[in-house]
């Protein structure tokens, strides 16, 4: 019991004493703090300046108008920035931080095997895709639909509604106690007051949503990939839930964009898609991922990936999976498929 | 009377590889030799279907009259090694083409060109399936 709630904690070099999700926790908290606090003063004092509420006095910065507002900004920066850390950092060791540092440094040596770009230069060669060790293969895949961005800006959005909402609230209060209300503005702060609370309710299940269905990473023996060639993939799928099923297809996307009239309007059309990892796993619990291995070959006859100014075809692995509570969520992989190396070559 | 294009292509059936070396010949006939100003021969991909039209050159010559070659109209033949990539690719909404074009300048800002299309690499369509197993 007395370790449990210990009160002081010893720290050597990178090495402490106590909880490592407590001290997520509380990490997480203080950032969080900042974020809210930073974000509410920051609303409250650029409304009193910009906006004349009758009946409340502007914010007295005296001169220090700008060092507030750039104080305030870092405040919101820094707990924006250190809880997007902490939220992808949390569940992952120093020493598996530093393992894939070093596979990364030992990536180097294997970049001379690549094609060379100026070879192929309708072929999209990002460096993301490549530069991303993986645990169990060679290569760890960027995804492109990650929650994260689409999270902060309903964080951000959230923020914003409930911050206005507590400028127009005060106002309110204010004429209800010097006995002249103003009814329309109680009228339009209720219903502010219902939109964030449907706003911060939807904000709460999507985070919630989001922290039970973990990231997905999915992992290859060699890129870039060949047609005709065979190569192992690995899927790994964090989190808390129960997953009724998950699948992996490769799939193929032709976008085309095109100008009418002055528009410049972009189709996307699906011409391949193909199974090939199907599994039925079961709970997924914190801290022991979902891991599972299969293999993937490419038919001999696939097209090349292809980019041009107004023209492309794009190969992904796209990850598909359901939870037992009927939730589903879909990830994107982009790969890069190169054509045949030929014999000339 | 329009001039007449030809452009002969040799071993290019059923298609080239990537690395192929292309041989072309070509020859214009059916126009007085002062009447031809430039040729410009190409060798180049270009996108067809829903998108607007892309395209690249891989090799390009242009041969103005002058002392040294006096006569356009003179067979002429060139080679080229064909690139790695793009593949020639028919997909739903997208074409990916190759060709050797021949253009021909003509007085008062007149035009006439002719394209000899071919194929690079063997695949088809993407709908060939990728076979897997888990």
């Amino acid at each position: 019991m007395a370790r449990r709630f210990q009160l002081w904690q010893k720290k050597r070099g990178h090495r402490r004493t106590g909880s490592r999700i407590a001290g997520s926790v509380g990490e997480g908290l203080l950032f969080a703090s900042m974020l809210l606090g930073g974000s509410f003063a920051l609303i409250a004092l650029t409304t009193s300046r910009l906006v004349n509420i009758p009946g409340v006095s502007s914010l007295n910065t005296g001169s220090g108008l700008w060092l507030s507002v750039i104080v305030l900004t870092s405040f919101v920066l820094i707990g924006a920035g250190g809880l997007l850390w902490n939220l992808l950092t949390a569940g992952t060791s120093a020493e598996r931080r530093k393992a894939l540092a070093s596979k990364a440094a030992e990536l180097e040596l294997l970049r001379p095997q690549f094609p060379d770009a100026k070879d192929f230069p309708t072929i999209p060669l990002n460096e993301n895709l490549f530069n991303s060790p993986g645990v169990h293969l060679t290569y760890r895949l960027p995804c492109s639909t990650t929650p994260t961005w689409n999270l902060l800006a309903l964080a951000v959005l959230c923020l914003m509604l409930n911050g206005l909402l507590a400028a127009v609230a005060m106002v309110v209060i204010k004429s209800f106690i010097a006995g002249s209300p103003k009814w329309i503005l109680g009228v339009l702060m209720m219903s502010m007051f219902w939109a964030a609370v449907k706003l911060t309710w939807y904000f709460l299940a999507k985070l919630n949503e989001t922290i039970r269905i973990g990231p997905t990473a999915i992992e290859v023996s060699d890129l870039p990939l060949f047609p005709g060639r065979r190569y192992d993939i690995c899927i790994t799928q964090t989190g808390r839930m129960s997953l009724r099923s998950m699948k992996v297809s490769l799939a193929c996307d032709e976008s085309a964009t095109y100008r009418e009239g002055t528009d410049v309007r972009n189709e996307v059309r699906r011409v391949s898609l193909q199974k090939v990892l199907h599994c039925d796993p079961n709970d997924v619990v914190p801290g022991t991922p979902f891991v599972h291995q299969g293999e993937l070959v490419l038919s001999p006859e696939i097209m090349h990936s292809f980019q041009s100014s107004s023209n492309a075809i794009q190969w992904k692995l796209v990850v598909e999976g359901r939870t037992v509570r009927g939730r589903s969520f879909e990830r994107v992989f982009p790969v890069v498929v190169f054509p045949p190396i030929s014999p000339a070559e | 009377m329009e001039p007449l294009l030809s452009i002969q292509l040799f071993d290019h059936l059923p298609a080239y590889h990537p690395g192929d070396m292309l041989k072309c010949d070509y020859q214009i006939d059916a126009v007085d030799r002062g009447e031809i100003q430039a040729i410009e021969a190409s060798v180049m991909w270009y996108t067809e279907g829903k998108g607007d039209e892309d395209m690249g050159v891989h090799y390009f010559e242009r041969r103005l009259a002058a002392a040294d070659e006096p006569d356009l109209r003179e067979l002429r033949r060139f080679q080229v090694e064909l690139p790695q990539s793009p593949l020639t690719y028919h997909g739903g909404i997208i074409k990916v083409l190759w060709c050797v074009r021949l253009r021909a300048f003509l007085p008062k800002g007149k035009e006439t060109t002719l394209d000899h299309p071919f194929r690079l690499g063997s695949m088809t369509l993407t709908d060939s399936p990728a076979k897997s197993k888990s």
